[in-house]
């Protein structure tokens, strides 16, 4: 017993030890900014009734790290009295981050998400803010938007996050490889497209970069094809878990039309095990002549290519029961915590990063396609980036993400056929699983 | 012995500080594991939704976990043939036959790899077993076997062996060390005796090696098999499961269930499951290596 | 030594260079490729580089490393020194003092080595944010330590087993405390196990990313695998940079291994040939 007591005490020692250890190592917030050499500012800002915003992006790469210092200095500036406390977490480490900070108490008050899905999930699990009343209210901001994007943001009829860029996907193409292969014109038709590959293959050179290590690549090129393939209302009730069976032929053939393509040694023979990043490289390096890229990534193919690279539209597909034109890709977003105390100085600065100098420094800087109606200044932006924008914002509607649209669970089972397809697996196979998995996902809510 | 060591006070000084962090992070962790797994709730929910053991049954029936699992036996049984076996027989050639300073040397450089990141090993391979731009595939060649050359990642039939060749590849060196440490604590009298008796090599291997290191050979069968179930890294950062799920090992899956399909009650489930099974190896293998004993004697 | 025997050496040391080839073959290849440009890389894997770009390795080290390098060299230190301080008593304490449980206390810290830390990220991290210590220095130290004690005291154990107890009895008779005995006595006669465990546990630390990445956020305590894991983007990955960036977060620990690898085998031989 006396024992006991001395263990019981001697722990409590131990944990106070350590909570004193803690607070005396360096808690108190280092200026809660984390840009770097501006901490002078940082202590006149603290005195009074200081706001703090903790925002979490995915943009750490250093020039746009760069870009989002600036825009937040300036904010800052003109708004004295808020610090935004940004951190910033790459593609796939921020999909872990966001799930663990919301469900702590240090929650960041504005965070991004990918749309469709990746809305609905936390508007489901009552972390996202209802913003449309603040949409309401300042009916410049609303109308501002590329409204589709927007369309992108709701849900129930309510307004949940705000688009801050969009990308979308472009075929991008070596033109000196296409010149030697004899290729005069892009092409318009998946038969077309075939054509294309076979004389750069006879070349010996790979028509196709997949890199397929993480499935969400040849998922983009299913993305494209349902929407091609699938009649809209059959995919949104799919999508939605409306319907759960995936039962219009349209979704096996976009599958198999993958396969036959890597059948016909038109992609690089690793597909499944290449990075994604490497994919980028054979493309830049001139060892592969086409690849499916986001549009805010072709600057690095004009730094790597200079003249030699073009971009043309995903083929269509002849006899396709879906729609044409349409876009394939999804806004980045950014939502604001039900959990946060400062909701109308997070709006504030929302509206900063969706004002038009932001906006345009986004589209001149980054090469991002931005979220709202711009002029722009073309000596500014690389033509092709230019071109895009313009022909988006005629586009009839939108293909989203499809890993992003559906459900994760349902969206797993259809990644990993994303891969076996390469293998054993059917486009039939494939969608039977997908199917099976849509029913209990629907059965377990 | 002296009643110095008698002293509970100080004997509390010296175990506590180990014991509580023990208890507090290993421990009450796997019980809250227990608990987690029997709801339905998300990393980010505000809510739990009570489901009781409908998770831990779903483990018996999912075919995902059970190839995860067969993924990992197969880990372990490698794991076992390279480091427990081949280590033991590197390690006995190093200090019976070699050189001496030759056989310091060769230890230093095997254990090399063991100390630099899974993540900096995963990449390097991902790059080396690269069909484009690989060094595996032209090393194949080279040595007149271009027939093996081959997508080792990309293709379901050979990536699970391809990652557990890695971690052989990284952690043998580590194995002869501890082997290495084993073998030199055997009384030198004892192999000069055996050799007086007329003893070969390979006899005195057999008969007198291997039951005096017997406790290091278990001991280091432990850490394999454990370490083998609950292999993360090499294969999230090398193929991340797939293709398909040809590499989907337990932890793998328990991450993506958890923060990928947001299930974070049956992740906790799989975490149970991974908890029991290194759990039974470890206390069958205790139960051989008979502590008790080891504790009484040996001084 | 008879020919036979000699042939037998000169065929057991061929093995291993082939053996020590595959082991360094891949390394220097990784080290040699943080020199290359990406045209390099992608277009002759196999040459060396054609102009050899040291700029990649000052640019990792300025844009990855500099800023994170002074946490990771805390983490590590200090969790090694916890490390080696903690397991060293824990092992000491069961085998020098008397008391019931002996057996039930080895095995309680033993079997913290069959816990997967993967399983308990969350668990942990819930723990941490409740207590106060998520996103602070001693919330991501504590866990470091923990994990790292069932082995450390494991191997403290089977060596400081083997240890004479008349040295220790001579100086409690010369009035020595405890803790006399056990910093000036037992400590200095363990060096080459507490140089092993050193390594051992300094590799997990400088090279853990799945802690740093749950139980910390933002710059302040990022450690150098957060850091270099930002340069493989899905936009634009500057492959000799991060072939560069990996080289260098590997030095530090292969430099550690390499000074104190001579205390590994004969040092804990050495050790245990007394006992």
């Amino acid at each position: 017993m006396k024992v006991n007591r001395k263990i019981a005490v001697f722990s409590a020692a131990v944990m106070s030890m350590a909570f004193l250890a803690g607070c005396g190592n360096g808690e108190v917030k280092e200026g809660a900014k984390e840009t770097q050499g501006e901490g002078q500012k940082v202590s006149q800002t603290e005195t009074s009734d200081a706001v703090t915003i903790k925002f979490v992006h995915k943009f750490p790469e250093e020039k746009r790290m760069q870009y989002f210092n600036e825009i937040i200095a300036q904010f800052e500036e003109q708004n004295p009295g808020i610090t935004i406390e940004m951190t910033a977490y790459g593609d796939e480490e921020i999909k872990d981050k966001t799930r663990v900070l919301l469900g702590s108490e240090d929650a960041p008050d504005i965070f991004f998400t990918w749309s469709g899905e990746r809305i609905a999930q936390y508007v489901d699990s009552g972390n996202a803010l209802d913003i449309t009343k603040y949409l309401e209210e300042d009916a410049r901001w609303k109308d501002s938007f590329n409204q589709s994007m927007l369309g992108c943001c709701e849900k129930d009829g309510s307004y949940w996050s705000i688009p801050w860029d969009y990308s979308s996907k472009e075929m991008v193409y070596n033109k000196k490889i296409f010149a030697e292969a004899g290729i005069t014109k892009t092409p318009e038709t998946w038969d077309e497209f075939l054509e294309v590959c076979q004389k750069i293959k006879d070349l010996g050179i790979t028509p196709v970069a997949i890199g397929n290590q993480y499935s969400w690549v040849v998922c983009h090129y299913i993305t494209t094809l349902n929407g091609k393939l699938v009649p809209a209302d059959v995919t949104n009730k799919n999508y939605t878990m409306e319907e759960t069976d995936y039962t219009d032929p349209g979704y096996a053939k976009a599958l198999d039309m993958m396969k036959d393509l890597y059948d016909r040694g038109f992609v690089n023979t690793d597909i499944n095990s290449c990075t994604w990043e490497m994919s980028q490289a054979m493309v830049q390096e001139g060892k592969a002549a086409m690849i499916y890229e986001e549009v805010q990534n072709l600057v690095n193919y004009e730094n790597a290519l200079k003249d030699d690279w073009s971009y043309f539209d995903f083929p269509e597909v002849e006899g396709g029961e879906g729609e044409t034109g349409y876009i394939t890709g999804g806004p980045d977003v950014f939502m604001v915590n039900t959990a946060s105390k400062h909701p109308d100085e997070a709006i504030k600065f929302l509206k900063w990063l969706t004002s038009d100098s932001v906006q345009s420094k986004m589209v001149y800087e980054l090469g991002f396609l931005p979220c709202i109606s711009l002029e722009l200044d073309e000596t500014k932006c690389m033509p092709e980036s230019l071109e895009i924008i313009e022909k988006n914002l005629n586009a009839p509607g939108i293909s989203e993400w499809l890993d992003c649209a559906i459900d994760q669970t349902v969206a797993d089972t259809y990644l990993i056929g994303c891969q076996t397809i390469f293998d054993k697996e059917t486009g039939q196979s494939i969608m039977e699983s997908v199917t099976a998995t849509a029913r209990d996902v629907a059965a377990d809510k | 012995m002296t009643t110095l060591y008698k002293n509970k006070k100080m004997l509390c000084i010296f175990l506590l500080p180990a014991v509580a962090v023990v208890a507090l992070l290993i421990f009450l962790p796997v019980i809250v594991n227990v608990y987690y797994s029997l709801f339905k709730w998300t990393a980010y929910s505000k809510k739990m939704d009570f489901v009781g053991m409908r998770y831990i049954k779903k483990l018996f029936t999912d075919a995902a976990v059970w190839k995860a699992a067969a993924n990992n036996a197969k880990y372990a049984v490698v794991s076992i043939v390279f480091q427990v076996g081949l280590g033991l027989v590197i390690a006995y050639l190093l200090n019976s036959f070699a050189n001496d300073r030759f056989a310091a040397v060769t230890r230093v450089v095997i254990f090399v790899p063991a100390v630099v990141s899974l993540t900096a090993i995963g990449l390097l391979w991902v790059i080396g077993y690269s069909p484009s731009i690989g060094f595996v595939n032209p090393m194949l060649e080279a040595v007149g076997l271009s027939g093996l050359a081959h997508d080792w990642l990309g293709d379901a039939k050979t990536a699970m062996w391809a990652v557990i060749m890695v971690s052989q590849w990284q952690y043998m060196g580590e194995m002869v060390m501890l082997y290495t440490v084993g073998l030199q604590s055997v009384p030198l009298e004892i192999y000069e005796s055996a050799k007086i008796d007329g003893a070969n090599g390979l006899q005195t291997f057999f008969k007198i090696t291997i039951p005096m290191i017997k406790s290091t050979i278990l001991m280091n069968t432990t850490i394999t098999i454990i370490g083998a179930f609950m292999v993360f890294d090499e294969v999230y950062v090398m193929t991340s499961g797939g293709p398909g799920n040809a590499t989907e090992v337990l932890a793998t899956l328990m991450y993506k269930t958890g923060f990928r399909k947001d299930n974070m009650g049956y992740a906790s489930a799989i975490g149970v499951l991974l908890f029991v099974i290194t759990f039974a190896f470890s206390f069958i293998q205790m139960r051989m290596y008979n502590v008790k004993e080891t504790m009484k004697g040996e001084k | 030594m008879s020919s036979s025997s000699k042939i037998k050496r000169w065929i057991i040391h061929i093995f291993m260079a082939l053996y020590m080839a595959a082991i360094l073959f891949p390394l220097l290849w990784m080290a040699v490729s943080g020199f290359k440009t990406d045209s390099d890389i992608f277009g002759s894997p196999w040459n060396l580089p054609e102009t050899w770009q040291v700029s990649n390795y000052f640019y990792v080290w300025r844009s990855y490393i500099q800023n994170t390098v002074i946490n990771s060299l805390f983490f590590t230190v200090a969790g090694t020194f916890f490390v080696i301080l903690i397991s060293g008593m824990a092992a000491y304490g069961i085998i020098r003092f008397e008391f019931k449980h002996r057996y039930l206390a080895f095995m309680f810290i033993l079997s913290g080595m069959m816990l997967a830390p993967q399983c308990s990220l969350i668990p942990i991290y819930k723990l941490l944010s409740l207590v106060g210590l998520y996103n602070t220095r001693i919330g991501l130290l504590v866990p470091y330590i923990a994990y790292r004690i069932p082995f450390s005291f494991f191997l403290m154990w089977s060596f400081m087993i083997n240890l004479p107890i008349e040295v220790e009895e001579a100086a409690i008779i010369d009035g020595c405390s405890v803790f006399q005995v056990f910093f000036n006595i037992v400590f200095k006669m363990s060096k080459p196990v507490i140089a092993t465990t050193a390594v051992m546990s300094a590799r997990y630390i400088w090279n853990d990313f799945a802690f740093a990445l749950v139980f910390t956020e933002g710059r302040r305590l990022q450690t150098v695998p957060l850091g270099i894991f930002a340069i493989r983007s899905t936009s634009q990955t500057q492959w000799g940079v991060l072939i560069a960036g990996l080289t260098l977060a590997a030095l530090p620990m292969v430099i550690l291994y390499i000074c104190l690898q001579r205390y590994f085998v004969d040092g804990m031989n050495s050790g245990a040939v007394k006992g």
